[in-house]
């Protein structure tokens, strides 16, 4: 920070980097108007909503595929090949495809609405986008919670096995719960990733709203100042979201060590 | 060589009158397996083997003489490639509650309280609440452990942690209970006071036990019968009964003699 306020006095030049203050000023109005682009807030609170909204999706398919993959050799030949194809991917050249197929298509459509507040607001959530965010979270999920399931300690299965326990309570109270930190953990690396891929979504066209959006839009008008208070938010945001997660990683799995 | 063993009424028979003498029948049971290079190797070689109700039986043997094998053949987790193994005159096809198993380590679930392990068995037969909790105290006392119920097995010494996968499986209420090395991963001290506490707990409960160790002492201080295995292939070389009574001492002589034999045994 020290660095910054001095190498900014010395560089004295806001293109390439603006005052420590006029960056900093911003954080204390969150709700005030940013480059008529709305509060720094409601554009965070905006592309929150996206990534959960394509999280919830993403990790709701991903944990079962993944868990059923684990369990069953079979399903996992079959599914795996597929997987493995789309896997490479980065999600962001998914874009100009899913432009294509979904368009401008948002929640607001979807549900048959053309106007009215409700339709501003939920005019924000684009299913292209939605698409771009599950594809980021899903493939982290699937790969861990079939690690997970797979590699679950044979003896404890065994162990189960030999006390009488069918199929069906060995599934639901041995393998889920020895593979539960595996998931999580790959449900907290799915978020992470999920939250990147959004706000590179963001930048891209089709995009006018988020904190992406406000950073390639503060770039067009020359507010480096805007740029770096949007990135700084990104990085909050997405640390305070993993914070949360290993808070109740350590919590639940407290007997893990 | 495979020794048939005829079984004769021993001291216990007497005591205990009548008792099933064919609890558990194992028949040229054998387990052949192909390995990664394609080469069929043998893990265990026919044996034939009778075990009696309320029997204390020791197998001994080096290392991948098949002695793991043939006790997971009989829990049901593997099958064997040839012979039968029946218990009460019935194959055994899959593992069931009347066969307990002991693992020599990590067995219990680390996300469940030593009672909530306890009682896993009771659990999955569908028992109620109230049932388990009476079991988990009445094992949990059985091992002294009264105090660690609500402990997390990553509190608790090895010793402990076997302590309360026997009791795990006790509370099942098996008739045989299996046990593979259990105290094999444990120091020498520790390992003395567990043979001690389970000849206590199988004075009180009377199971069968078929216990796996490649410690000849352990097998020479717990058993009633002791199956001498041999490697390669992993067969029964000898079956030798122990007819010293509990609480044996180790500085008897007879003590020593039966180890030796069977230590020299395993030497050839």
């Amino acid at each position: 920070m020290l660095l910054w306020l001095h190498l900014a006095k010395v560089i004295d030049n806001r293109l390439i980097l603006p005052q420590f203050t006029s960056v900093a000023i911003h954080f204390f109005h969150p709700l005030s108007s940013l480059i008529g682009l709305g509060s720094l807030a409601i554009n965070i609170f905006i592309s929150l909503i996206r990534v959960f909204i394509g999280y919830a999706i993403a990790a709701l398919l991903a944990v079962p595929i993944g868990v059923l993959m684990g369990y069953n050799a079979g399903a996992y030949a079959l599914v795996n090949p597929v997987l493995s194809l789309f896997r490479p991917i980065p999600p962001i050249s998914w874009v100009p495809l899913v432009l294509a197929w979904f368009g401008v298509t948002s929640l607001a459509s979807i549900i048959g609405l053309t106007q009215g507040p409700w339709y501003v607001y939920l005019n924000n959530f684009k299913v292209s986008m939605t698409f771009i965010i599950f594809l980021g979270a899903f493939f982290p999920i699937v790969t861990s919670s079939i690690h997970g399931v797979s590699t679950v300690p044979r003896q404890l299965v065994e162990s189960a096995r030999v006390l009488g326990a069918d199929e069906w309570f060995v599934f639901r109270k041995i393998l889920l719960p020895a593979a539960g930190p595996t998931i999580v953990n790959g449900l907290r690396t799915g978020l992470g990733v999920a939250w990147t891929c959004l706000v590179s979504a963001e930048m891209l066209p089709g995009s006018l709203s988020g904190i992406g959006y406000m950073i390639m839009h503060a770039y067009e008008i020359a507010r480096v100042d805007v740029v770096m208070t949007g990135m700084i938010s990104i990085g909050v945001t997405g640390s305070l979201l993993d914070y949360f997660f290993r808070i109740a990683e350590r919590k639940w799995f407290s007997w893990k060590r | 060589m495979v020794l048939v063993e005829t079984l004769t009424p021993t001291k216990g028979d007497m005591r205990n009158g009548w008792r099933n003498t064919r609890l558990l029948q194992i028949q040229n049971l054998s387990k052949d397996f192909i390995s990664e290079q394609g080469v069929v190797v043998t893990a265990l070689a026919p044996c034939t083997l009778d075990i009696a109700e309320n029997e204390f039986v020791c197998i001994v043997g080096p290392s991948g003489c098949g002695k793991s094998t043939l006790l997971r053949i009989v829990s049901g987790l593997e099958s064997a490639t040839g012979g039968r193994a029946l218990y009460k005159n019935e194959p055994i096809s899959s593992p069931g509650k009347d066969i307990g198993m002991v693992f020599q380590q990590y067995s219990l679930l680390p996300w469940r309280t030593v009672a909530e392990n306890i009682t896993l068995g009771l659990e999955a037969a569908r028992l109620s609440k109230s049932v388990r909790n009476k079991a988990a105290a009445e094992y949990l006392s059985l091992i002294k452990m009264e105090s660690f119920a609500k402990a997390y097995p990553y509190e608790l010494s090895g010793g402990m942690q076997q302590r309360v996968a026997i009791a795990r499986a006790l509370a099942n209420d098996p008739q045989m209970l299996l046990m593979d090395e259990p105290f094999g991963a444990l120091d020498a001290h520790t390992r003395i006071l567990m043979q001690r506490e389970l000849l206590r707990i199988w004075e009180q409960n009377k199971k069968t036990i078929i216990f796996v160790t490649h410690s000849v002492d352990e097998a020479v201080f717990l058993a009633d019968r002791i199956v001498v295995m041999s490697a390669r292939p992993g067969t029964i070389r000898k079956i030798i009964n122990v007819d010293m009574p509990r609480p044996r001492s180790r500085s008897d002589p007879r003590y020593g003699c039966m180890a030796d034999e069977i230590l020299i045994m395993l030497d050839c």
